[in-house]
């Protein structure tokens, strides 16, 4: 299990994402439902299509859940898209 | 104030011995012969581009041999195939384009960067500590007039090259005239400073859009994407290392030298000083709110003219950013994703591909999440903070909000040229948000 703290980019905190490593699923935990919902639709983008843009390629085989490198890159994909992800808790 | 002139720009004659007279080429604001000396050199950096390994470097036998000293083939021959193989690195970009723009003006301006980039890898040639030498020709680019150091972001994979060229004929001149050389570079960096001869009054320039019209029917990025794409990016960068972002509905392979497959999302080219972003996967809707980051990554490639690849590795190796590649695995979290999969057969292509994209992606993240930066990998924080505040003393940074050890977390950019540009782009044709 890996927790993150989600902010914009003015430094807001939105909420936090947990991901179940295990089940590779993310849980979504917002004060906003409106940023709770866009989450929702990100991240199930990233477990179904898997990761494709990275660094400035888009790449033939998107990385999926069951990459090594799923949670990295979605973690640098929220950055992208202007979330502040910090690793908070690893328990596994 | 007398003084020696030397010629550079007949290589075959450069190094030999008992020619005192040769001349290097023009002194800042004279004029007799101007235009023959510049037909020369453009003759010369055109046949630079077009002639084999062999032509290119004859004198690595010949000058040993004139010299008297005893030097076995197998040297030679290793001597030979270490240069071959850097050619070889240099000679895998596609210098096509570069070899059709050089026009007298560019050869006069080009000429002044390879003196520059030479009395730099002159130094180090001399054996003197190569990051103090570094640092004190970063401090002498501070000083010299801004022109230059536009002008000298733009053909850098030309000045790197020739200078490299120059480099290798130096090595093999006799002591005098090496003394002579670094005379005559600091000479002319000197007058270069002092008459300021380069320095033209600033322009506005437009800054130019294109092609995201082709995008609007299934996306929203448009005109206001670009707006706030260029609010993270420094004045600075703006309408200077670039000057126009277009959308092209094509697919554009990835060079093979990454050893990763996929298409390019985007790239920078320092010809025009363009950034491309290309076709996108319009099934994947994620993305398309993250390619503002794609702009922040080819602005940080834009600003790689900055350093060349000596510099910018002594520069890494200097703050003890990670310079060790092999170290970067797949658990290694704070080196991007993309930066750990670049793969090449070939080892130092491959740290050098890293270190360029490594950079991009730093200065990315530096310029739109540095607060993230600074959680993840302090060093490259602490790099890109030194790093900016250097290139740009005049850009206005202002660190606001206070972490929970006092230290500043944010910044924050002048928003006045931002609006700035915001007006040039008004003028835009094609654009409909």
């Amino acid at each position: 299990m890996k927790i993150f703290n989600i902010k914009d980019l003015s430094g807001k905190e939105l909420g936090k994402i947990t991901y179940l490593s295990e089940e590779k699923k993310f849980k979504i935990d917002f004060f906003s439902n409106d940023e709770a919902e866009k989450m929702t639709l990100l991240l199930e983008e990233y477990l179904s299509q898997g990761i494709k843009l990275i660094g400035d390629i888009y790449l033939d085989e998107p990385i999926k859940p069951d990459n090594p490198l799923f949670l990295s890159s979605a973690e640098e994909q929220l950055s992208r898209m202007g979330y502040i992800a910090t690793y908070k808790k690893f328990d596994n | 104030m007398e003084r020696e002139i030397y010629r550079s720009s007949d290589v075959e004659n450069f190094p030999k011995k008992n020619e005192s007279d040769l001349e290097l080429g023009h002194r800042p604001g004279e004029e007799i012969g101007r235009e023959i000396i510049l037909e020369k050199k453009v003759k010369v950096i055109k046949d630079f581009f077009t002639s084999s390994f062999e032509e290119k470097f004859p004198f690595v036998e010949i000058l040993n041999i004139e010299k008297g000293e005893e030097i076995s083939k197998e040297d030679i021959e290793d001597f030979r195939n270490d240069e071959k193989e850097r050619y070889e690195w240099f000679n895998e970009r596609d210098y096509s384009e570069i070899k059709e723009s050089f026009s007298q003006e560019n050869i006069i301006l080009l000429q002044e960067i390879i003196y520059f980039y030479t009395g730099m890898m002159g130094e180090i040639t001399e054996g003197r500590e190569v990051s103090k030498t570094i640092q004190r020709f970063i401090e002498e680019k501070k000083k010299l007039p801004k022109k230059f150091i536009e002008l000298s972001n733009i053909p850098w994979k030309i000045s790197s090259l020739i200078s490299y060229y120059l480099t290798c004929s130096r090595v093999f001149c006799d002591d005098v005239n090496k003394e002579k050389l670094l005379k005559y570079f600091g000479e002319e960096l000197r007058e270069i400073k002092e008459e300021n001869f380069l320095e033209e009054k600033e322009t506005e320039q437009e800054f130019l859009i294109g092609g995201f019209e082709k995008l609007g029917s299934l996306t929203n990025i448009g005109i206001e994407f670009a707006k706030n794409a260029l609010q993270f990016i420094p004045e600075e960068i703006i309408g200077k290392n670039i000057k126009s972002i277009k959308y092209e509905d094509i697919k554009k392979p990835l060079d093979k030298m990454y050893g990763i497959n996929g298409d390019s999302a985007a790239s920078y080219n320092p010809l025009n000083r363009e950034v491309a972003l290309y076709k996108v996967d319009t099934s994947n809707k994620g993305f398309f709110k993250s390619f503002y980051r794609l702009i922040s990554h080819e602005s940080a490639h834009s600003l790689d003219p900055r350093l060349i690849p000596q510099e910018k590795l002594s520069i890494l190796e200097e703050i003890e950013m990670i310079i060790d590649w092999d170290k970067v695995k797949e658990e290694e979290e704070s080196t991007s994703v993309y930066v750990r999969i670049i793969k090449n057969t070939d080892k130092g292509k491959e740290k050098n591909l890293k270190s360029i994209e490594d950079f991009a992606e730093t200065v990315s993240s530096f310029l739109i999440t540095p607060t993230l930066l600074k959680s993840k990998s302090p060093k490259r924080f602490e790099f890109c903070e030194k790093w900016f505040v250097r290139q740009f003393p005049e850009e206005n940074f202002t660190k606001t909000g206070i972490d929970e050890n006092g230290e500043s977390l944010y910044y924050t950019r002048t928003i006045k040229p931002i609006k700035r540009h915001l007006k040039l782009m008004e003028k835009i044709e094609g654009i409909k948000s």
